[in-house]
């Protein structure tokens, strides 16, 4: 499940990166973008909203180019499926897609992009 | 010239390396040229040559079509591509890939398929047919090609991915444009030869493409 974060707002602004806006997910309930070298898959799902990577770990596709189906991503260059509620691949079973922490402020999407 | 012929030539900023990975990477067909291609089945496949069927509609005519394709690397410049067809058709192609400075190069591609005299007048079509061809997967190769150099220099390793990213550590300050990309075949495949092929696991896609542009600094 996707993860709430607290902190203080002046410690959240240096550790997120602004990735988008809540608007951009509609119509399709996702969206992807690159930021600052990561390129991140945006969607909602069940009404969370949360952020995968979007780099297929096979060839680095992008695996947010296909509307997700049925709970599932694929990716557009071989096809690779992966399960949008784990990040799970689901056709290679050694790959699974980073999770994102995101923080929502006045309808704008931050993403924590370093957390080591 | 016997039979009918055509020839297109494009020039483009991907290292020949890259470009040859591209063109052997046989598994793409059916997922980045998901439109034009339903299956694809790697017979065999050795470091320079690979034989696969293929299911494809050809532009101009809504029919699924197989073909055996059997390409080869000639030399590290030049590659060989038969495909046959129903009626005992066979298209045959040369691709020639010209270093253009250290990151480009320059693909022609010229296509033979011989005919009986009497359908050469089928010349004109035949080029028409091949140019929609070859623009539309060029296309969608571009794209590709562009992505694949984008994570190439921010240090992508095949089956592994972006080792920044997986460990949540900081990423590289600017890419490294002048990482090599060599050629080494073959591509590294996910599925066996011996299996029945792989196709699209879908009907319908609603394409959402290749990501918004990058917000404003």
């Amino acid at each position: 499940m996707a993860e709430t974060i607290f902190m203080d707002e002046a410690e959240a602004l240096n550790c997120f990166v602004k990735i988008g806006y809540i608007s951009e997910l509609e119509p399709a309930g996702q969206f992807s973008r690159w930021v600052s070298n990561h390129d991140i898959l945006v969607f909602r799902r069940n009404g969370v909203i949360r952020a995968f990577s979007n780099v297929c770990p096979h060839f680095g596709g992008p695996v947010g180019y296909h509307q997700m189906t049925e709970g599932k991503f694929t990716c557009l260059w071989h096809n690779l499926q992966f399960d949008a509620d784990t990040g799970q691949c689901l056709s290679v079973t050694k790959f699974k897609l980073r999770e994102y922490k995101l923080m929502i402020k006045d309808e704008i999407i931050f993403a924590r992009l370093v957390e080591a | 010239m016997p039979g009918l012929y055509s020839k297109f030539s494009e020039e483009v900023s991907f290292p020949r390396g890259l470009i040859i990975w591209n063109y052997f990477d046989h598994e793409h067909v059916v997922g980045t040229h998901f439109e034009h291609y339903h299956q694809i089945r790697i017979l065999a496949e050795e470091s320079n040559w690979c034989l696969s069927q293929r299911s494809a509609t050809l532009p101009f005519m809504p029919i699924k079509m197989w073909a055996t394709q059997f390409c080869y690397l000639k030399s590290d410049k030049w590659m060989r591509s038969f495909h046959f067809g129903p009626f005992g058709l066979l298209l045959e192609q040369d691709f020639h890939f010209e270093d253009v400075g250290s990151q480009g190069c320059r693909v022609t591609v010229e296509s033979h398929m011989n005919v009986p005299r009497i359908l050469r007048w089928l010349q004109p079509f035949f080029h028409k047919l091949m140019r929609r061809w070859f623009y539309s997967v060029w296309a969608e190769d571009t794209e590709m090609r562009e992505r694949r150099l984008k994570v190439w220099q921010l240090g992508f390793r095949d089956f592994v991915g972006l080792n920044y990213v997986n460990n949540k550590t900081a990423g590289p300050a600017r890419p490294d444009v002048d990482r090599p990309y060599p050629i080494e075949l073959p591509v590294p495949k996910i599925t066996e030869i011996a299996r029945g092929g792989v196709g699209r696991p879908f009907k319908n896609s609603r394409k959402l493409g290749y990501g918004l542009s990058e917000l404003p600094e």
